[in-house]
């Protein structure tokens, strides 16, 4: 589930240029259980964009059981070059969705290649996280969101937009989240969750 | 002009659009034999395009879905569906992964058989896109030898696995019967005249100063840009980028053989469509190692146990296909039947260069931009 709350920046230290550590804690005070690995989608209003809250997620740097604080460790990535570096290092090779509908959960795998770094050509990283399911789904509208990695890896656009259509996942941030393969008028359940069956099965 | 407002909350996928009086839309597709069974939607101010935006999906067939309800062999027929003149090669990263999954050997001479079918098959899909290549830049000749000389490679395989195109000759552990008894020197005799064969359309093609005049500084896509947008196989390396999966992680004997990456620098149109050629050059030498170093005798297929099941488990496997990486990604949960399968294809990763290309060219050069992709509609639809 996806809930917002509000909280109160207590403590920031500059390490470098373009590396600080951030502490936030909530408003009433209660940190959240969460796991390691787990992240944090943080709004801020921006003055020059109108003051549209802009919405970018960040890894929690904290430990779980740390329960006074939020920590994050946040690089700044230069504009002229935004994510030059992390899209130098990964492409994307494939994104997939796959339904867990006992777990209410739909997963989604990113696997990234690297076609510049010789170290990383052999390998394939693989990226996963869940996002929440719902027993009927309005894609777009439900609680079913992830923050898009469009930003940072631009191969994952039309991916994304499977994604999307397939298990109805919407990319917070993703610039075009139109339908790809599926036609405009589809209003049946997303076809590869697993309550959509196929006929005569 | 008036803007559109829409009133009621509108069904997702439902776009207004304003138009521009200046602005033509022009649907190129899905049933036009310039785009193939895709739509390209293009907008044009006179003779040049000024947006591009691909709609995929007229030929999409649920290929994920279906696999999800047949056991990994039932499967083996429909995956190769996508693109059936490279069936070998789009159902190698499926049959590696089950191989993962299920932990079987596979013998020695399976995997030269295997190499020698995916090379086969990469020059056959490779002819097939050339054939097309041509005959929309308007040289009706390399339409007829390309479509000829392939049925050399295709009479090979119908002798290896029975079937002209769908050949469903690759299964997890091996292959599924023998080579012939002679294949060894009709295949190398073949391979030989097929060699002599597309040297020469160099003459007549490529080194062709109108087709240079037509395809070079067109659609130029810089190695930055490649890189960025992931795209894959021979556009990639039309980029001037040196990635081939065959080296850089080689499944099966890959690994024992000599392979050479075909590398250009320029981008633009004519590059990618000489790296496939040159490619099936290499294929050509690939075939003659594998034929040499072939095992004479011995198993081809470690027989799988009825019904096989994977563990709780999930592998993402990758090879090269004519059109690039092409890998599958299989989720098991302890049944016969893949719990999730995924085909991750190049077409489908290149397609998001077309825009891009697109952009600024003249309407007219659009299917020499648009071909020059590798791009294969059904494969990226799956």
């Amino acid at each position: 589930m996806v809930e917002e709350h509000k909280a109160t920046l207590t403590y920031t230290q500059l390490l470098k240029e373009d590396l600080g550590i951030f502490r936030l804690v909530p408003e009433d005070g209660v940190i959240p259980d969460y796991k390691a690995g787990q992240f944090l989608t943080i709004g801020m209003p921006v003055k020059s964009e109108g003051g549209k809250v802009v919405r970018r997620a960040y890894s929690i740097a904290s430990h779980p059981e740390n329960k006074k604080f939020f920590e994050f460790v946040i690089r700044w990535v230069r504009k002229p070059f935004p994510g030059r570096l992390t899209t130098e290092l990964f492409n994307a090779e494939s994104v997939s969705g796959v339904d867990f509908p006992d777990e209410k959960e739909i997963g989604v795998t990113y696997h990234l290649g690297s076609y510049t770094d010789p170290a990383y050509s052999k390998q394939v990283l693989a990226l996963a996280t869940r996002a929440p399911r719902e027993e009927t789904p309005n894609p777009g509208n439900d609680s079913t969101k992830l923050p898009s990695l469009r930003d940072m890896f631009y191969s994952v656009e039309f991916h994304e937009r499977e994604v999307f259509e397939m298990l109805g996942v919407y990319f917070e941030g993703h610039p075009d989240n139109r339908r790809l393969l599926l036609p405009e008028d589809w209003a049946d359940l997303p076809p590869l969750r697993k309550d959509f069956k196929n006929k005569g099965r | 002009m008036a803007e559109v407002i829409p009133t009621k909350e509108m069904p997702p996928g439902l776009q207004v659009e304003n138009v521009d009086d200046r602005i033509m839309t022009l649907n190129v597709g899905p049933q036009h034999p310039g785009s193939g069974h895709m739509r390209i939607i293009v907008k044009i101010d006179g003779d040049y395009i000024v947006d591009a935006d691909p709609d995929p999906g007229y030929v999409h067939r649920g290929e994920e879905k279906m696999a999800e309800a047949r056991n990994y062999i039932t499967n083996i027929p429909h995956l190769e569906r996508p693109v059936i003149h490279d069936s070998c090669n789009i159902l190698y990263p499926y049959v590696l992964g089950v191989e993962d999954l299920v932990g079987i050997e596979v013998p020695e001479r399976a995997k030269y058989v295997r190499v020698i079918a995916a090379e086969l098959n990469r020059c056959i899909y490779i002819q097939y896109w050339l054939a097309i290549y041509g005959i929309f830049l308007g040289h009706s000749t390399m339409f007829m030898w390309p479509a000829g000389d392939r049925e050399l490679f295709i009479d090979l395989m119908e002798k290896i696995s029975g079937a002209r195109v769908t050949h469903a000759y690759f299964v997890p552990g091996g292959v599924r019967n023998d080579v012939p008894a002679n294949f060894e020197d009709v295949c190398l005799r073949q391979v030989n005249y097929f060699e002599k064969r597309i040297k020469e359309y160099g003459d007549i093609f490529y080194d062709n100063p109108i087709l240079k005049a037509r395809t070079e500084d067109t659609g130029v896509l810089s190695r930055e840009d490649a890189i960025r947008l992931g795209t894959t196989g021979s556009v990639l390396r039309a980029s001037g980028v040196d990635y081939d999966v065959r080296v850089k992680e080689p499944y099966d004997v890959y690994d024992e053989l000599d392979v050479h990456t075909n590398v250009l620098k320029a981008g633009d149109s004519y590059a990618r469509s000489k790296v496939p050629w040159l490619d099936m050059l290499e294929s050509c030498n690939i075939i003659r190692q594998a034929l040499e170093k072939m095992p004479k005798s011995g198993s081809i297929r470690t027989k799988l146990k009825p019904n096989p099941k994977g563990g709780l488990d999930e592998v993402y496997r990758r090879v090269e296909s004519g059109r690039g990486a092409a890998g599958c990604y299989i989720v098991s949960k302890e049944k016969p039947e893949p719990y999730r399968l995924k085909l991750s294809v190049g077409s489908f990763r290149n397609l998001i260069a077309l825009p891009y290309l697109l952009k600024g060219e003249k309407l007219g050069n659009m299917p020499a931009v648009y071909w020059s992709l590798n791009y294969w509609p059904v494969e990226a639809d799956r």
